[in-house]
């Protein structure tokens, strides 16, 4: 099976590579190709095509598709129902589906969801680490201040913590707060 | 959802709004709504969104990505008929303009037509007549066939080249070459060499001429006075969903129309609409066509033609159940449309005067009281006084169609694919005597 990359720039083609190799799908990335797409298109014989949302080319596509009945058309239903998931592979990956006729529903549907869980993982991987930065952050500053009072007064861990949280408490600021100006300052206020 | 009131305290059910639009000269009723604050006041907080070809708009529209969009007049048409693309229950209550377009050839394509025939200069009908003996010239010679670029297979401007064409005899589908390209492409095609003319909406053709590429050789008004070009479309579902917001939309887009046609606006317009965010073009390339001077060549004064964008005058907002059909029409004659429907539920189903009207009444308005009007009647030298009602709406090859009578006018053109007794049986009831 023959799937072509129109237009979907290197980050996203990445993703999508190892997915459609891995099912046995041929798969061709025309990225910023020169030559005429009715003639790249026609000789490929594509399947499916997987085109950036918001290129340019896509209303050639739509023309070819009108031209020659066997050519991928867009697909924005499966069957008879409304897709969730082609919205947000439109939406969220900023790619479009075509495909010819002859190919089930079931097939498509599978190879997009498959496609949207990659975008993603890698997607929430990314939110999620960002949301864990401050408190990484913090908790160094708070490893690095108790360090600081452990070799200068030479005190245990755990009555480096104790001071660190009775200044806190006597401040009404955070620990992290005295950890921070501590490690900046030397001073605990 | 929050439920917001907009000055006139009517709840909207939504009142963050995307709106799609293509740089041309017409995306300036959704600029002009805009940069104007008719949307704001209507309490909608719109973003626009420039959008890169019709599928993608076609498409976003249907998926729910945006709200409404500037759209070709045929789209809602050929979407609810799945002709040329997937079906869509897109409707469209508001008409954005009338005229716009323009055919374009290259230099060597135009000099020859020049040769052929020097009035192709000024009449349409005789460049095509000239093109003709090209065509004719290159199949003896066996040279390749010319290539013409337009913007969308079902749009007004494929249409416009095909009606073009076939006035001279030439078969679109089977004398040239028709290819796909999208209307900031166009220009940059023919100075590659790709294409040797096209069909493109403003300020493309002003442009291509600017470039010194190629010479207008015929306008979309000169092809049919005063036709419809782009219109507002949301998908049918949203309209059900959203009806106060859609009317609140239209209200301000007809403002901004009425706005846009007064000629001393034009100006003001030209510098808005050919900003970066939206056409991104030099202020003069986009302000010619919008104030009537229509470029037609490279170094010559050019035409005064003061309905080269109408944005509002001669009922120009209305959605005529008429022109859907016209649509329907050249869908059949070239083959893109083969199942007989019955044209007249289908235009109803797309076409929404009624939405229309609600919407200029609220804004104190008349629209018309028909839904339907006659067209190819009225030329251009008869109308005594210009009527802001209604406009020239003379076609190139003086044909009529009366109201009723779109299988008659259709079973007149000539090169066509169309069905007609199939046609004739399923609308049967509906046909003028």
């Amino acid at each position: 099976m023959k799937v072509l990359l129109i237009d979907i720039d290197d980050t996203r083609a990445n993703i999508i590579a190892p997915v459609f190799a891995s099912t046995g799908i041929d798969l061709i990335n025309l990225n910023n190709h020169a030559n005429d797409l009715y003639q790249l298109v026609g000789e490929m014989h594509p399947e499916i095509i997987l085109v950036d949302t918001n290129s340019s080319n896509r209303d050639t596509l739509e023309h070819m598709a009108q031209l020659n009945k066997s050519s991928p058309r867009t697909v924005i239903k499966l069957g008879n129902s409304r897709s969730e998931s082609i919205n947000r592979l439109a939406a969220d990956a900023g790619i479009s589906i075509y495909a010819i006729d002859d190919i089930p529903p079931s097939l498509l549907q599978a190879l997009i969801d498959i496609t949207l869980s990659y975008f993603y993982s890698i997607d929430r991987l990314k939110t999620e680490v960002q949301a864990l930065k401050p408190e990484v952050d913090a908790r160094q500053i708070l490893n690095n201040a108790k360090k600081f009072i452990i070799d200068t007064y030479g005190l245990t861990e755990a009555q480096a913590n104790d001071l660190l949280s009775k200044n806190a408490n006597r401040q009404g600021r955070s620990m992290t707060d005295i950890a921070r100006q501590l490690i900046e300052t030397g001073s605990f206020s | 959802m929050a439920i917001i009131n907009n000055k006139k305290g009517i709840a909207l059910e939504k009142s963050d709004i995307i709106l799609g639009f293509i740089p041309l000269t017409d995306c300036a009723p959704l600029v002009i709504a805009h940069e104007k604050g008719y949307f704001r006041n209507e309490g909608l907080n719109v973003t626009l969104s420039r959008e890169t070809s019709w599928a993608g708009i076609r498409d976003k529209v249907g998926l729910g990505i945006l709200d409404g969009a500037q759209m070709l007049a045929s789209i809602p048409v050929a979407s609810r008929l799945g002709v040329g693309g997937p079906k869509i229950d897109m409707i469209s209550a508001m008409v954005l303009d009338l005229n716009g377009n323009a055919i374009t050839v290259n230099n060597g394509l135009y000099d020859h037509l020049y040769a052929i025939d020097s009035r192709s200069e000024f009449s349409p009908l005789i460049a095509a007549q000239a093109l003709q003996c090209v065509v004719e010239e290159n199949k003896r010679s066996k040279r390749p066939k010319l290539r013409f670029g337009v913007v969308y297979p079902c749009s007004t401007q494929s249409y416009e080249l095909r009606y073009w064409l076939a006035s001279a005899g030439i078969d679109p589908d089977r004398d040239i070459e028709i290819v796909v390209i999208p209307p900031p492409k166009m220009v940059s095609a023919m100075t590659d060499g790709d294409i040797h003319g096209f069909c493109v909406g403003e300020p493309w053709n002003t442009l291509a001429v600017q470039q010194q590429l190629g010479h207008v050789v015929a306008t979309k008004y000169q092809l049919w006075n005063n036709s419809p070009e782009k219109v507002f479309a949301v998908s049918e579902s949203w309209s059900n969903e959203n009806p106060a917001t859609h009317q609140a939309i239209l209200r301000a887009l007809i403002k901004a129309c009425i706005w846009l046609d007064k000629k001393e606006n034009r100006k003001t317009a030209a510098k808005m609409i050919s900003q970066a965010p939206y056409i991104a073009l030099p202020e003069e390339t986009v302000a010619l066509s919008l104030t009537g001077l229509s470029l037609k060549h490279y170094g010559q004064m050019p035409e005064k033609v003061d309905d080269f964008h109408v944005f509002h005058r001669y009922s120009a907002n209305f959605p005529w159940l008429n022109h859907a059909e016209w649509f329907i029409s050249q869908m059949y004659r070239w083959g893109q449309l083969t199942t007989p429907i019955n044209i007249e539920e289908t235009v109803a189903a797309v076409y929404k005067p009624a939405l229309f009207r609600i919407a200029a009444e609220a804004i104190g308005l008349e629209s018309p009281s028909i839904d339907r009007k006659t067209e190819g009647n009225l030329h251009e030298k008869n109308m005594l006084t210009k009527s802001q009602h209604i406009g020239p709406n003379q076609f190139l090859d003086g044909q009529v169609i009366s109201v009723g009578g779109i299988i008659k006018y259709l079973e007149q053109q000539s090169l066509s694919k169309a069905d007609i007794p199939a046609l004739r049986l399923i609308n049967t009831q509906n046909e003028a005597k």
